[in-house]
């Protein structure tokens, strides 16, 4: 067994430390990108709005299923109260405040709210490009294939590796997967180029990079699984839309959202899937959606 | 083509698989990662104290397993997470699988 020591916490705090906390804003983080992403956005929310970041990969059950080829052992529901119990144990579940989930976090956070009695419900959830658990959006397990999944897996280790939005292939006119079921072929082109561009360190292999994209794959399955085995409910609450120019899913309908909330608005930001978390303008526009409405002074 | 093993970390499937081989060469892999020489690497160091972020321990541990010539459970590096545990677990499994 692995030896006990301590883990980094499920909670983490970023943002105002200057002065006294009179709004926040909690976020659902589902991994794939370090938690650390969000200074940023800390930084660029209004002066007092604390930020505090629910790490699902520091759960784990969750972070064991994408080592484990997708196994899943924990479901949305019980992610999510696992979720709230570390919110309340630390204080942050009192109003103002707003919640928000990047990606597989938004589905989470969807959850979570709807677990919340009226006292601790948040003013709105701001979803930053996520995909709705609900029929047409789970996708089939054969359906997350390597055509689908490694224009994907490129975005997300150029956002990783700090590279340009041209550093790794965006497409793959060929196809991905080769003849074998295999895509090794696709895999070569995003090896080269990635040495190019400096996103893969100088004497990366193949079967290096294979690993990487294996376990990124496995992180997709999980969390489509997990989607597939949830029966999400309207949470009533306002629902915030948030889509990058380039998202994982290019149809005009709001990711499947409308089936679940009748408050729901959308908006745009620049960037893709992955560097919506880092793009100045894109953290701006976050921002501005999720910080919560001052409350007035009394008297 | 960038997978073939260069001369100094290639294994021939004659080459007794032990503790020590492995530790050896996770020891001057990731000393080369680091930049360092691979004495300075500790292999009773966990694997997520050195200074390779996520994404370069999942290509050394692809790298391993290329090495190796089989494959690892994806949790591999979860319950073994030194050089010297790894290495006593992967020279162990070989055993069991030659015996």
């Amino acid at each position: 067994m692995r030896p006990e020591r301590p883990r980094p916490e499920i909670v983490r705090a970023f943002g105002d430390g200057g002065g006294p906390e009179t709004a926040r804003v909690l976020v659902v983080h589902p991994g794939a990108l370090p938690a650390a992403h969000y200074a940023g956005l800390a930084r660029s929310l209004p002066a007092g709005t604390g930020l505090h970041v629910v790490d699902l990969e520091q759960v784990p059950e969750y972070f064991r299923a994408a080592l484990d080829s997708g196994r899943v052992t924990t479901s949305i529901d019980r992610l999510a109260t696992r979720a709230a119990e570390e919110l309340r144990a630390r204080g942050l579940l009192s109003r103002p405040w707003n919640l928000l989930g990047w990606s597989f976090g938004g589905v989470v956070g969807h959850a979570l709210a709807g677990l919340l009695d009226g006292g601790e419900r948040p003013g709105r959830l701001v979803l930053l490009d996520s995909i709705a658990p609900v029929p047409g959006y789970v996708q089939s397990e054969e359906a997350i294939g390597h055509d689908m999944a490694l224009p994907w897996f490129c975005m997300y280790l150029a956002a990783k590796r700090g590279g340009g939005p041209d550093a790794l292939p965006a497409e793959f006119p060929d196809g991905a997967e080769g003849p074998d079921g295999r895509p090794d072929a696709a895999l070569e082109l995003v090896l080269h180029a990635g040495l190019d561009s400096g996103v893969l360190r100088p004497g990366t292999t193949l079967p290096g990079l294979r690993k990487v994209y294996d376990t990124y794959l496995d992180g997709l399955r999980r969390n489509n699984r997990l989607a597939a085995g949830h029966r999400p409910r309207p949470a009533g609450l306002p629902l915030v839309l948030l889509r990058p120019e380039r998202g994982l899913l290019a149809t005009p309908d709001p990711l499947g959202w409308s089936v679940l909330g009748d408050d729901l608005s959308t908006g745009h930001t620049p960037g893709d899937h992955y560097s919506m978390l880092r793009e100045p303008e894109a953290l701006r526009r976050i921002a501005a959606a999720a910080a919560p409405e001052p409350v007035p002074a009394p008297g | 083509m960038s997978d073939t093993p260069s001369a100094q970390t290639a294994r021939t499937a004659a080459e007794p698989l032990t503790a020590e081989a492995v530790q050896q060469w996770l020891l001057e892999k990731v000393a080369h990662k680091l930049g360092v020489a691979p004495a300075e690497v500790d292999p009773e160091q966990y694997f997520d104290e050195f200074d390779l972020d996520s994404t370069e321990a999942l290509v050394l541990s692809g790298e391993l397993e290329d090495w190796l010539g089989f494959e690892l459970e994806t949790t591999a590096l979860w319950y073994h997470p030194t050089i010297a545990q790894l290495a006593l677990y992967i020279a162990e499994k070989q055993a069991e699988h030659a015996a």
